[in-house]
């Protein structure tokens, strides 16, 4: 899944991704890929509809933004699939996101560092291919070509 | 492939404006492109952790706020 199609007139550049709970049950995601995040994370809605005990995480994060400084729970999530990869027992943060972001999370560095990634903000296309040998690279920029 | 339950566009469009979150579990999808199609409503809720409780129940879920959206975002 190498060129991935966004709505550039959000401001925002939000892609699809799928999150499984313990017992296989998927989530269908709107995530925010923000390269200024440090540590990717979800809603408590979305983690708790996969089964997630966020309130009995027992481990914690020191999480500064750029408005604030704030604690939230970090847990493992069991699967995390982004741009055709799959991410197993990730530990991700639950993040109070405001109900009026529209986005179900955010791709931080931890996720996004895994890929080489382009954007074309005029046409609203987003390359992304993981690392990986020659042929991804050559891959990858072939796919830029086409969405420059 | 079968259609089952309501497109979920057609479903959100008719909770939009509500301030809450709507969980659909998805009961078909894409076969090319894996997105979901249709589903049915499960709950609706302005409550976070009331909204994922209730999606436990579904064998494939998501989760939708249909209400104001921001513009502006920093995280």
């Amino acid at each position: 899944m190498p060129t991935i199609p966004f709505d550039a007139s959000r401001r925002v550049i939000l892609v699809r991704a799928i999150a499984h709970a313990i017992d296989g049950r998927p989530a269908e995601l709107n995530v925010l890929v923000d390269t200024g995040a440090g540590r990717t994370g979800f809603r408590r809605s979305t983690l708790i509809g996969l089964g997630i005990d966020v309130d009995a995480s027992e481990q914690t994060i020191r999480l500064n933004t750029a408005s604030e400084s704030l604690t939230v729970p970090v847990v493992n999530l069991p699967i995390l699939r982004v741009f055709g990869v799959d991410f197993l027992n990730m530990p991700v943060l639950c993040l109070p996101l405001p109900p009026t972001v529209p986005a179900d999370g955010v791709l931080g560095f931890d996720v996004l560092s895994r890929f080489r990634l382009f954007v074309n903000y005029k046409r609203g296309l987003l390359v992304a291919e993981p690392f990986g040998g020659f042929l991804r690279g050559a891959k990858f920029f072939w796919q830029v070509a086409k969405a420059m | 492939m079968e259609q089952k339950g309501e497109p979920i566009e057609q479903i959100l469009e008719r909770y939009k404006g509500q301030n809450a979150f709507v969980v659909i579990e998805v009961l078909s999808v894409d076969p090319k492109t894996q997105k979901p199609l249709t589903g049915r409503v499960i709950a609706v809720t302005p409550d976070e952790t009331e909204a994922g409780l209730a999606a436990r129940k579904a064998k494939h879920f998501l989760i939708r706020w249909v209400g104001e959206v921001a513009e502006v975002i920093i995280v």
